[in-house]
Formats: C-alpha cells, sequence, structure tokens
C-alpha cells in the first residue's frame, strides 16, 4: 500500500468481498439487498444494514466503488435500485489487505495456525 | 404481495436519509419488506422494518449534521451578522428584550431555588434528611426531642445515623490570645458519616467524644482555623477556650463545609440519659441518612407508624405530635424571604410579559419588513429551507448572545444581591449550600429556553414568509402593496394589545415597588432611603449581645434560670459601658429599629364607641434609656415609668408616625391594643395587648429616616427576650438583646473597648454585629438601593421596548397600506383626507389601547396611590402616544410621494 493511503477495516472488506461476490452471480446487479445476504450467508453473522449503507457511502466517497440507478421495479414499490461495482482501487485495496494478513500469519507455530483454522 | 411498509416509519427514513442515496435505502428496506411479510407476518415484519428505520436513523443522522455544519455554518454566521446590522434598531431593542427577561428569569429562578430547594454539595446529598415533629393543631415545628430521635434509631429501619444537633454562635479564644466568635454546633459525631466529607487535617467526632468522661474537644471548620488559629499548619492539639472551657482541636475539615448550616466548629452533643425522658428531653435539630435502597416514601410511611404508635402510648404528650421528614436543606422560606421573593417575582413576571409581547411583535415586523428580500432570493433559486436555516441562525445569532449577556449578569449579580439579603437577615454567613454561581439546570434551561426563542423568532415567521408561490408575492411587493404576512386585523389586535400591555403593567409594576412590605405606608420615596436625617451615624455604636446554653436547657425552669441570669448579665453589661469615659449613654433593645424586629398586624379599639381601627406596625422593646439616647420626646401622655416595666405591664407608648398613619390623628391616648398572630403563627411578644400611654416624638434614628415606620414601643423585660422564633434558618435562638451606645463627641472608638468589657463581665457572653449605626443599617439601604435600581433599570429598558414595539408595528402596519394611499392619491383624493384618514385609524387603535390598559391600571392605582405610579401612568401613555403618532409619518410620505401614474399602471 503506497504510504499516506488508508487502509480498509474488516467489514469494509466484506462488504468489498460481497460486492465482488453478487456481480459475480448475477452479472452486475450488487446492491443493498443481495450484498447483505452475501455476507449473511458467507459469515453466518447477521449484518446491521444501517452499518452496510453507511460503509457503502464511505467506499464510495473514497473512491473505491462506484454506484449508479437501476430502472425502477414494482416489487420495489416502483424505487430503483442503487448497483454497485468495485473499482481498480478497490481491488488492490482489497488484495493488499489480503496480502498484509497473510503475511501476519507467516512464520507462526503451526500449532497456533492448525487452531484457528 | 403489494403490502407497503407504515407511511409514517417510511417518511422518517425518508427525512433521515441523505438525497443521493435515498431511494436506493428506502427502495431495498421495501423489497425486503415486501419478501419477508410474506413469511413472518404483519407485526413482526413492522417490528423489523421500525428497527432498521431507527438503526439507519442514528448512523445517519449526526452524518447529516456533521456534513451541513461545515459548509453553510460560517456564511450563515457571516449573514446572520450582516443582517443583523443592517436593522440596528431591531437587532439593539430585541437584543435588550431577551437580555432583560434571561437576567430576571435566571436570576429570580436561580435564586428562589438555593432559598427553597437547594442541593445540598454533599456525596448524595438528597438522601440526608431532617426530621421534626409538627404540632397539627398550632401548626408549628416544635423540633425532635432526643427522646424522639432515639426511638426513630431504633425503629425505622428507612433511616441510619439518626442524629440531633443544636447551633449557637459561641464567643472563642484560642491558647495564643486570638479571639473571635465561631459559629458552633453541637452535634452526634453521625452527622460526620452523613456528610460523609473527610477532614482535612486530623480527625473528626467520635462516638468516645460524646461520652460525658471524655475530654473536651472540637473540630474547627475551615475559615476558624483561618482566624482563630490564624492558619497555624499544626492545629491539631492546640486548645481554645470555648464558653470559658479549654477544648483540644482534634480536627479541620475542608473549606466549604458548614453542616448544618452555617457552621464552623463541632464539638460532642453531651447527650445524659436523663435527656432520653420523653417529657423532658431538649428538642433540637436532627438530621439522617436514607438507608439504603430506602426512599423518602419508605422512611415517611414508618415514620407515620412510629408516631401514631406514640400517640396511643402517650395520648397527653404525642397526641398531637406528627413526625416529619423532608430532604434536609429543602424548606418553606420564612416570612420575610416570602415576601421578598414574592414581590420581586410578581414584578419581574409583569415586566416579563411585557417585553415578551415586544420580541414577539418585533418578530413579525421584522418579517414584513423582509418579504421582499426572501421573495428576490426565492426567485434566485434559494430553496425554503435554505432560507428558513438562515433566518433561523440570524435569530440563533441574536438570541444566543443576548441570552449570554442576560445569564452573565444574573450570575454577576447573584452574588451581590444574595450577600444583601443574608445581611439584612443578620446570618452570620451564607448557608454553606448557598451557591452563587448558575446551576447546570439553571444553564440548560437557559439554553433550551433561547433555542425556543429563536424557533419563534426565527423560523416561525420564515416559514410563513416563505409559504406560497414566488411570482405573486413579487409581483405584490413590486406595485408597493404587502406581501405574503396577511395579518389584517390581526395587527389591529396587537397594537392594542401592546399600548393596553404597557399601559396596565408598567405603572403597576412601579405601585407593587412603591407600596413596600409589612402593611407600611411607605411612600414612594422610600426608593431613596434618607441616611439619618437629624443624627450623626457615627455618635452611635450598635452590637448584639447574647448568650448561649453551654448544655440544653431541659425544663422550663432550667431556661428560666438561665434566661434570668443572661439579663443580669446584659445589664452588667450596660452598666459597664455607663461607665466608660467615651460613652454619653447606652440603652438595651430587643433589635435594631426598622430592621430585626417584627412588624405585626395591630387592632386599636379606644375608649369611646369608635370603631376599631386595624393597620401595621413595628414593635420594639426599649429599656428606660432609649428614648432619651434617641432624643425622643413625649409630645402626649405620660413617659415609661418604672412601674411600667414591670412583668405584668400593659403599658406602651407609640410614636407620631403611628398616630398619623395608622390613626389618621385621632387621639391615641387611652386607646387598646390587640395583636393578631403572624402568617407563620409566631404570636407577637405583647400577645394579651396593651395600652397606649403615651405619644413620642419620632426618634431621629432610624433605618428609612425619622418617622418612616409606625412603631409600638413596649418595654424590655429582658427575661422573656424570647428566642426569635422566625428568621432565615427558623431555628431556635438564644436570648438576644441590642446595645445602643451614643458617643460622646470626639471620643476614641469604642469597639475594642467593648469586646474587653464583654469578656470581663462573663466569657460565656458574645458579642456580634459590632459597628455604627451607619454600618449597620447600611445592608437595608444597599438592598433597598438594589432593589430600586433593578426596578428602575428594568421598568425603563420595558417602556423603551413598549415605544418601539409600538412605534415599529404603526409604522409597518401604515407602510402596508402604501398601495391604497398612492391609489388614493392618483384618484384624486385630498392629501389631508388621506393623511387625517391614516392618522384617525391609528389614533383610534392607540386610544382603545390605552382604554383597555387604564380599565386595569386605574381602579388599582386608586385603591393604593402612590403619586409616582401616577405620573408613570401618565408618562406611558404620553411617550405611547407621541411613538405611534410619529410612526405613521414617515410611511403616509412615502405613499404620497409615489406618482400617480405608476400606482395606477401597478394596479
Amino acid at each position: 500500500m503506497p504510504p499516506g493511503v488508508q487502509g480498509i477495516g474488516e467489514f469494509e472488506q466484506m462488504v468489498l468481498l460481497a460486492i465482488l461476490h453478487v456481480d459475480a452471480q448475477s452479472r452486475g446487479e450488487a446492491y443493498g439487498v443481495p450484498i447483505v445476504e452475501e455476507i449473511e450467508r458467507r459469515t453466518g453473522r447477521t449484518v446491521s444494514r444501517a452499518a452496510v449503507y453507511v460503509t457503502l457511502r464511505r467506499l464510495e466517497k473514497r473512491g473505491l466503488v462506484t454506484s449508479w440507478m437501476s430502472e425502477p421495479t414494482g416489487e420495489r414499490g416502483g424505487k430503483a435500485r442503487r448497483c454497485v461495482r468495485v473499482e481498480r482501487a478497490g481491488l488492490d485495496l482489497l488484495r493488499e489487505s489480503r496480502r498484509a494478513m497473510a503475511r501476519m500469519w507467516d512464520d507462526l507455530d503451526p500449532s497456533i495456525v492448525g487452531g484457528a483454522s | 404481495m403489494n403490502a407497503a411498509p407504515p407511511a409514517l416509519l417510511r417518511r422518517l427514513l425518508e427525512l433521515a436519509l441523505p438525497h443521493e442515496v435515498r431511494e436506493g435505502i428506502v427502495g431495498d428496506l421495501d423489497e425486503v419488506y415486501r419478501s419477508r411479510r410474506g413469511t413472518s407476518g404483519a407485526i413482526t415484519t413492522t417490528l423489523w422494518y421500525a428497527a432498521q428505520v431507527l438503526a439507519i436513523t442514528a448512523r445517519f443522522v449526526p452524518e447529516r449534521i456533521a456534513d451541513a455544519l461545515p459548509s453553510s455554518l460560517g456564511l450563515d454566521l457571516k449573514l446572520s451578522l450582516r443582517m443583523l446590522a443592517k436593522y440596528p434598531l431591531l437587532t439593539v431593542v430585541g437584543g435588550i428584550a431577551v437580555t432583560v427577561a434571561t437576567a430576571l428569569g435566571v436570576g429570580a429562578s436561580e435564586f428562589v431555588h438555593d432559598l427553597v430547594a437547594p442541593e445540598l454539595p454533599l456525596e448524595e446529598g438528597e438522601r440526608i434528611v431532617r426530621i421534626a415533629q409538627i404540632d397539627t393543631e398550632a401548626g408549628a415545628t416544635v423540633g425532635a426531642s432526643l427522646y424522639d430521635l432515639a426511638v426513630w434509631r431504633e425503629s425505622v429501619a428507612s433511616l441510619e445515623d439518626v442524629g440531633a444537633f443544636a447551633t449557637m454562635e459561641q464567643g472563642a479564644v484560642s491558647d495564643r490570645g486570638e479571639a473571635g466568635t465561631v459559629s458552633l454546633a453541637r452535634t452526634n459525631a453521625s452527622m460526620f458519616r452523613v456528610t460523609r466529607v473527610p477532614p482535612l487535617m486530623g480527625r473528626v467526632l467520635t462516638e468516645a467524644d460524646e461520652r460525658a468522661e471524655a475530654p473536651p474537644v472540637v473540630v474547627l471548620g475551615y475559615d476558624a482555623w483561618q482566624t482563630l488559629l490564624d492558619g497555624d499548619p499544626d492545629p491539631i492539639g492546640r486548645m481554645v477556650e470555648l464558653a470559658g472551657t479549654p477544648t483540644t482541636v482534634v480536627g479541620i475539615m475542608p473549606e466549604g463545609y458548614g453542616f448544618p448550616e452555617t457552621q464552623n466548629a463541632w464539638v460532642p452533643l453531651g447527650v445524659e440519659s436523663a435527656d432520653l425522658d420523653p417529657a423532658t428531653s431538649p428538642r433540637l435539630g436532627s438530621f439522617a441518612r436514607l438507608a439504603d435502597g430506602a426512599t423518602l416514601e419508605s422512611a415517611r410511611n414508618e415514620l407515620e407508624v412510629v408516631g401514631r404508635r406514640a400517640a396511643a402510648d402517650d395520648p397527653e404528650l404525642y397526641g398531637r405530635l406528627e413526625p416529619r421528614i423532608q430532604e434536609f436543606a429543602r424548606r418553606a422560606p420564612g416570612g420575610l424571604a416570602v415576601l421578598a421573593v414574592s414581590g420581586v417575582g410578581i414584578v419581574c413576571i409583569l415586566l416579563l410579559i411585557v417585553a415578551c409581547a415586544n420580541v414577539v411583535t418585533l418578530a413579525f415586523a421584522r418579517m414584513v419588513m423582509r418579504e421582499g428580500e426572501i421573495a428576490v432570493r426565492t426567485s434566485l433559486g434559494a430553496t425554503r429551507k435554505r432560507i428558513v436555516l438562515q433566518l433561523f441562525a440570524e435569530a440563533l445569532v441574536l438570541v444566543g448572545t443576548a441570552t449570554a449577556i442576560g445569564m452573565t449578569i444574573a450570575w454577576l449579580a447573584l452574588g451581590r444581591i444574595s450577600r444583601v439579603f443574608f445581611e439584612v437577615q443578620q446570618a452570620p454567613r451564607p448557608p454553606f449550600w448557598w451557591n452563587d454561581g448558575l446551576s447546570a439546570t439553571t444553564v440548560v434551561y437557559a439554553v433550551i429556553l433561547a433555542l425556543v426563542g429563536a424557533v419563534m423568532i426565527g423560523v416561525v415567521p420564515a416559514l410563513k414568509a416563505t409559504g406560497g408561490a414566488v411570482q405573486p408575492r413579487l409581483g405584490q411587493l413590486s406595485a408597493g402593496g404587502g406581501g405574503n404576512l396577511k395579518l389584517g386585523g390581526r395587527w389591529t389586535v396587537l397594537i392594542v394589545l401592546q399600548v393596553a400591555l404597557s399601559v396596565a403593567l408598567l405603572p403597576l409594576a412601579v405601585s407593587v415597588d412603591a407600596r413596600g412590605g409589612l402593611g407600611d405606608a411607605r411612600p414612594a420615596s422610600v426608593l431613596e432611603p434618607v441616611p439619618g436625617i437629624g443624627f450623626q451615624p457615627g455618635d452611635y455604636v450598635t452590637a448584639q449581645l447574647g448568650r448561649d446554653a453551654v448544655v440544653p436547657l431541659r425544663t422550663d425552669q432550667e431556661e428560666a434560670e438561665f434566661m434570668a441570669t443572661s439579663r443580669v448579665l446584659f445589664e452588667q453589661v450596660r452598666d459597664r459601658l455607663q461607665e466608660d469615659p467615651a460613652v454619653q449613654a447606652v440603652a438595651l433593645t430587643s433589635g435594631l429599629s426598622a430592621m430585626n424586629h417584627g412588624g405585626v398586624a395591630v387592632e386599636l379599639t379606644s375608649a369611646g364607641s369608635e370603631p376599631a381601627i386595624s393597620g401595621g406596625a413595628r414593635i420594639l422593646l426599649i429599656d428606660r434609656s432609649y428614648l432619651d439616647l434617641m432624643d425622643a420626646t413625649v409630645v402626649a401622655g405620660q413617659p415609661l415609668g418604672p412601674g411600667d416595666f414591670a412583668p405584668e405591664s400593659r403599658s406602651v407608648l407609640v410614636n407620631e408616625a403611628f398616630v398619623s398613619n395608622v390613626l389618621g390623628g385621632r387621639n391615641a391616648i387611652g386607646g387598646q391594643l390587640r395583636f393578631s398572630e403572624g402568617e407563620d403563627g409566631a404570636v407577637p411578644v405583647l400577645a394579651g395587648g396593651a395600652d397606649i400611654v403615651g405619644v413620642v416624638s419620632n426618634p431621629a434614628i432610624d433605618a428609612y429616616g425619622p418617622g418612616v415606620h409606625p412603631v409600638i414601643y413596649a418595654p424590655l423585660d429582658l427575661a422573656p427576650v424570647r428566642p426569635r422564633d422566625s428568621g432565615f434558618l427558623n431555628m431556635p435562638q438564644p436570648p438576644l438583646t441590642q446595645i445602643f451606645v451614643r458617643m460622646r463627641p470626639g471620643a476614641e472608638p469604642l469597639a475594642n473597648r467593648l469586646y474587653e468589657i464583654v469578656n470581663e463581665v462573663d466569657p460565656s457572653l458574645r458579642l456580634t454585629a459590632v459597628g455604627t449605626a451607619a454600618d449597620a443599617w447600611g445592608p437595608v439601604h444597599t438592598g433597598g438601593r438594589i432593589g430600586a435600581w433593578i426596578l428602575r433599570a428594568v421598568a425603563a429598558i420595558v417602556l423603551m421596548l413598549s415605544v418601539a414595539g409600538v412605534y415599529a408595528l404603526m409604522s409597518f402596519t401604515v407602510s402596508r397600506r402604501t398601495r391604497e394611499i398612492a391609489i388614493r392619491n392618483a384618484v384624486g383624493a385630498r392629501r389631508s383626507e388621506i393623511v387625517s384618514a391614516v392618522f384617525r385609524r391609528s389614533a383610534a387603535q392607540l386610544a382603545v389601547g390605552v382604554a383597555l390598559g387604564s380599565l386595569v391600571a386605574v381602579p388599582v392605582l386608586r385603591d393604593r396611590v402612590a403619586e409616582g405610579s401616577v405620573r408613570s401612568l401618565l408618562i406611558v401613555v404620553a411617550l405611547l402616544l407621541t411613538a405611534g403618532l410619529a410612526a405613521c409619518l414617515v410611511p403616509v410620505r412615502r405613499a404620497l410621494a409615489i406618482e400617480p401614474a405608476a400606482a395606477m399602471r401597478a394596479e
């Protein structure tokens, strides 16, 4: 990560990864509802929707994701979806976070690494 | 499924979300709501939705506020200041109104709160309580006996550390000869557990100190340590002589500690087993702490049960007594405090009503002036929200600044006013819980009021002014007519109310002040106290001489003996002083004329068949030398002879002011006086009535000048110099007398000699408040001056507000008729007719206001006429009429100057 660039937290990583997963499954239609479901499905935890929306907004302000409005649909009371996509900067930060985490695990006693899995 | 989330929750969600994410998030929740409702049911899904809305609101609202502030706050503030500067009259007048209202409201509420329901600055101070027996038939507090306290200690589980105290002023001399007076509390050691304040040095009292065989010990307060021991860094173990008993200092309490009231020295109570006889046990003050988990209510219930049991066991002693418990410092203030607080309160409320009416008027008037600006800004693209926020910011700057100034004034004034208050009450110092600062509650209250004020002044008129379409408003304004604020008949109502309120309340406010208290016929000039006409206050030295029982007095006989001994000692002091070469004459009285002796309601029945005359007067108990000392001569009847000073005597003298003010000049000699009970149930000294045997000229020496107060002079029989049964602390007081000394011209100062004489006569005597008559009456004068200053300043400010308010209202209401005037001018109406039509209507509005206000003011002023009040009524009316009519001139001239063609074209 270049100096001066702020890293991303665990929850931000989860949201970014969830966007990528949903994106891959539904070809560009990642928005609030499936993102929350994806995180809950993969982590087994209940996630606060409010936290997801605040995080999405923050990530967008930092240029890590971009958003656009889809066509309004009837099942949403005539409201459009706000779809999001992970930008290159977001991907770079995700990869960097993963590498940093991996380096932190490197060289630890196998009993610790094994216990964690 | 077409079910939609509850509309209210959905609306709340929309309001909480920023515009750019609103649609996406609301749609997401709608989508999930619909899908969940099919599987989970309506109620569960609605609850889920509500929880989501709350969570999202909680996350986004602070973010929105933070986002909004930095970008627009600075600009709003800058614009606010510019606009406030652009309308200086309205800014200054409105600002002063809010400042005065805040200073009065905050100051009065803080003072009354500290007086009536203060908070003890002690750990869990609200759980410290006071218990007393109430005589239910007499409605009087009779204190709690040591026997009662022992019973309560045993049988009331809601209370712990129940203890007793007695307080007194006590002369003290240190082992190095430093002398002074301490406010002493004889108390149970549990007091220190109840208050939970550790000593600054040494230790507090313990139960061992209370045993009869224990050596005498004292714990000193911080200021007693500073004065009596000169702040000795090693005070523990030093000796102090208290009422002649050498006593060891074992501890020093930290600064500000003064439990139970104003004390700065604590010694063991000294309870003996004989004190626990229910019939003879002395009655004292009490304290206790609510036990863990107990409440005032649970303690009250337990005490009620114990009280009923005691009444059943001993109906003669306890039949009419009822134990009552309350927070320790909470009290109903005594007579003078109630009078002062209620009097000031009434005046403040009257003045505040006028001030508030003016601020509202000005707020609307300002909005009218700015209608054009608002319409133009709207047409240039400013949103309604933006304009309302801007106007709110302006109001907030104005109200916030004025509130801050008002609170500062209240804070500065409180210290001074409370000092004078306690000096007049002759308390040695304010109670230890007294706080001259503003409490957090008061500050929060004032801030909330400021915000509400800003909303009222800024937002409400702004919402009204920005409603409706822009185009018609611009059209109306360019034609010179009124804009959106169609108030119509309401303007007339506002003007009439404004004038009526000012006319009705302002002279009344002055009149309430001028009438004064205690039923005295004080003229308005009392606001200018006359400092001692006819005598040199410096020629008189005065002091209070008192004596305290070293041990609590148990029986009536013990009390009578103590009083008799005190009388002999007081007379010895008088005789010793009389021998001093610097002294011309000495007298003893029950108090300082016009200060600490009671005002009573009195009824006079004459020897003839005339109906009884009622009035108010003060009773001063005097010895034989007092009237000579004051150069007062008998002008009718006879002086008090030696026989009149016998205990069974009913003879009294009255002064000339009594004859003129109470009797209306009728003959006083031979009249019989009856006294009624005071409001607090206190029986006056001469409960059995009295006969007037003579009239004396008004003594020259009086706090307010000769002849201001009707006074009854009764013989001072020192044995029954009663404990003062009222006063701020409502505590039983020891015998007390006032010494008056008239000095020989050019004599050396007497103060030091006075201390020496008193100490030589008996060390148990104590001397306080030594000074010249001018010193003694100083607080009355200062109090009067401060009161007069505040009332006059406030009345002047409110009058200025009223005049400005009426001017603004009249000016705006005529401005709104500009188009009508211009058109009438254009169609050929004569100018004189137009002008007279405008003035006729304005004059009618003003006249109706004056008439309505006078309906209230005149009857009251006629009832209790004071010259100043009538004059102030006339001044108020004249100023309002002038301002109102002058306000019409400018707009009328402007309207008449509009070209007729332009006026018609616009139409």
